[in-house]
């Protein structure tokens, strides 16, 4: 009998022989290190003395859609890793360059059962891929309970991977026994190699669908071209636009443009920027003064030119004020005091709310609404439109805020892209129809998941 | 020559971010990277135009004396302050003591001056959303009775002291009585509906159009029919 099968039986006997005393059922053999000692020389050996076992099935896989910068790991955990037990703590995952090693900790999971990893350290800058002099120490975990603990060594920052390489992995339990560190032997994966996609294919429908919309807009884009007229239905909010900068031209009283907490990025905050400029070209006309405190210095300056613009195509460049449109803080309710002081100071005529609103917006409004002025408000910011809405003497809500230069200017195209929104809509209101009667349907036929219905649905899954 | 070049830049950034966010390969991403770098150095620059701006709006508001004058002294005062405990205020161990007193009473006027100021206008909701609810809630038309039928409904269902108006509606009406008022189960239900089936049906309705319209506005910026970025169309 070879050695490794006498110690095996040995400690299998021990182990039967220790659970019949204590009357519970041995656990299964399993490999050990194979040591030339005799069984009869061999100490009494309590179970927990056992090394910890190895987890099993460790994959390496490439992680798809990505720029090839991380390989997902997998493994089956550990026979030792029981829900009642506390033997392991987690597990430590190593990379290498060759099968044989050197192995570098890449990173820890300090959690039981199915294991998990997502190896992100490599980088195609070659400055990256260069070790640091001092290493910071990091405890490289992922997992809830990554706080290193006490006896577990704390690893060095991995260096970072050059992504055209091939990889080799290692995947140990480690667990703390008797407040000393002990970790199984590993289990190997690879070699793999991290790969590049050309396209996202999780995206995939995402792309469809915006190949479709920007189809169908260029499409009523081209139609409007060739003079086709549009019915645009009355947004009573942008019809009150023109008289609230008359109201505030007879007062002879400001008007207040705030465009939301929104950065310069934010397509609302683009959208609040369009209605701008057609309300300073008309307030430019009218010779009515706009204040429009910013919180973003970005916006700020966007605004600026925007409202410089107006001015210019309303032939009164001599008109505008720079310091009206001003930067006052980027924190939300010190913005709030702000335009409140200044609405409280100023009286408006006109307050316009355009743009993406966060718990202020109701401060802002009431604010307003004390000072007396007419207000009318445009967000798609959905948690925010019932307080603008019951505030507000108007208010655009989503899409009739984008559409709001479209309405303003009557300028063909515009309206047509307006139209090709409405087929849009049209189209997603039957996907929803098709979509909820097709789970239906799978429902009460218990539709197996390769039917075509359920794949439609599928469609529309975004990861 | 001065409209084409911002809408032929506005073309060629809109196309290639589209295309980038679809296609992840290092270069994409390394370009991406550079965008964004870009703007974070554009923001700082536009930072300080920001801070030029209150400074200087602040500082003509003195010099004039107009009204509320005195708040622009606060205003430069506490720009000022924070500034200096900010700038020259550190953590770092080899610092000398003084830059560690200053970095301690920036802490301070943080989390005294600053927290507080912002919780107290935060409070304001509370009584600003009495204020817009008793505007609003007088049912002077159906769409207003409509919605204060629903907020009655809600709050009855939701609000620790509509559960108790609950409770005794239920007793008042199907009799019986318990110790501590529960929501009945029907009004639970009635409540959860109107939260889970009109309200959400609306809120998606309303992102499904805001999304398109997203959609929309984004094309004919990068097509250059519509141009913000230039006071419009």
């Amino acid at each position: 009998m070879p050695k490794r099968s006498v110690l095996g039986g040995g400690v299998a006997l021990l182990l039967w022989a220790s659970a019949a005393a204590s009357g519970v059922e041995p656990p299964a053999p399993r490999e050990a290190p194979s040591v030339s000692v005799p069984v009869a020389e061999l100490p009494p050996l309590a179970p927990a003395e056992l090394p910890l076992a190895p987890p099993a099935a460790v994959e390496a896989k490439d992680k798809p859609n990505d720029d090839a910068t991380a390989i997902d790991l997998s493994w089956r955990p550990s026979p030792d890793d029981a829900p009642d037990s506390q033997r392991v703590m987690g597990y430590v995952v190593r990379r290498a360059e060759a099968p044989d090693g050197p192995y570098v900790v890449v990173g820890r999971v300090f959690t039981k059962g199915e294991g998990k990893f997502t190896d992100s350290s490599f980088s195609w800058k070659s400055k990256d891929r260069e070790p640091p002099e001092s290493a910071p120490p990091s405890p490289g975990g992922q997992g809830p309970a990554a706080e290193p603990s006490a006896g577990i060594p704390t690893d060095p920052a991995p260096v970072r991977a050059d992504p055209r390489g091939q990889y080799y992995y290692e995947v140990a339990a480690f667990g703390l026994s008797e407040g000393r560190y002990e970790e199984s032997a590993p289990s190997r994966a690879g070699p793999v190699t991290p790969r590049e996609y050309w396209l996202d294919r999780d995206q995939i429908n995402v792309l469809v669908g915006t190949v479709l919309c920007t189809i169908v807009v260029l499409g009523f884009l081209g139609f409007a071209r060739r003079g086709r007229d549009f019915y645009v239905r009355p947004i009573a909010g942008l019809k009150a636009v023109d008289d609230a900068i008359g109201r505030a031209t007879e007062m002879g009283r400001p008007l207040l443009f705030v465009a939301g907490l929104g950065g310069v990025s934010d397509i609302a905050t683009v959208a609040a920027m369009a209605i701008l400029g057609r309300i300073g070209r008309t307030a430019a006309e009218q010779g009515t003064r706009i204040l429009v405190p910013c919180r973003d210095p970005m916006v700020m300056t966007a605004q600026r030119e925007v409202v410089k613009e107006s001015y210019l195509e309303a032939g009164k460049p001599d008109a505008y004020v720079e310091d009206d449109i001003y930067f006052t803080t980027d924190s939300q309710f010190a913005y709030v005091a702000s335009v409140a002081g200044t609405m409280a100071r100023e009286r408006p005529a006109a307050c316009f709310y355009m743009g993406y609103f966060y718990a202020e917006a109701l401060i802002l409004a009431e604010a307003g609404a004390m000072a007396g002025c007419i207000q009318i408000a445009g967000t798609d910011a959905v948690m925010q439109l019932p307080f603008l809405v019951t505030t507000c003497d108007y208010t655009l809500m989503g899409e009739e805020l984008y559409a709001a230069t479209a309405y303003l200017t009557r300028e063909p195209r515009l309206l047509g892209s307006l139209k090709a929104q409405d087929w849009l809509k049209m189209a997603v209101a039957a996907a929803l129809v098709c979509g909820v009667v097709f789970a239906g349907l799978g429902q009460i036929l218990h539709l197996p998941e390769t039917s075509w219905m359920l794949k439609f649905i599928s469609l529309f899954e975004t990861r | 020559m001065r409209t084409q070049v911002p809408v032929a830049i506005a073309f060629i950034a809109g196309v290639v971010m589209v295309i980038q966010f679809f296609v992840p390969t290092h270069h994409s991403m390394a370009l991406r990277d550079t965008l964004l770098a870009w703007t974070r150095i554009i923001s700082a620059f536009a930072l300080v135009v920001g801070i030029g701006s209150l400074v200087s709006i602040n500082i003509s508001k003195l010099r004039r004396l107009s009204p509320g004058w005195i708040y622009a002294i606060v205003t430069l005062a506490g720009f000022a302050v924070m500034a200096v405990f900010g700038i020259l205020g550190t953590k770092e161990a080899a610092a000398p003591a003084w830059r560690h007193t200053l970095d301690r009473c920036y802490q301070w006027l943080f989390d005294n001056v600053q927290v507080p100021m912002d919780a107290t206008i935060f409070s304001l909701l509370a009584f600003f959303i009495a204020s817009a609810a008793y505007r609003t809630f007088r049912a002077r038309t159906f769409e207003a009775s409509l919605l204060l039928a629903a907020a009655l409904l809600v709050m009855v269902g939701r609000v620790p002291l509509g559960v108790e108006i609950g409770a005794k509606l239920h007793e008042a009406i199907w009799g019986g009585s318990t110790t501590a008022p529960v929501t009945p189960e029907w009004l639970q239900s009635l409540t959860e509906w109107v939260l889970n089936c009109p309200n959400t049906a609306a809120q998606r309705a309303i992102m499904f159009g805001a999304a398109l319209a997203a959609v929309a506005q984004a094309l004919r910026i990068i097509v250059g029919i519509e141009r913000p970025y230039m006071s419009g169309s």
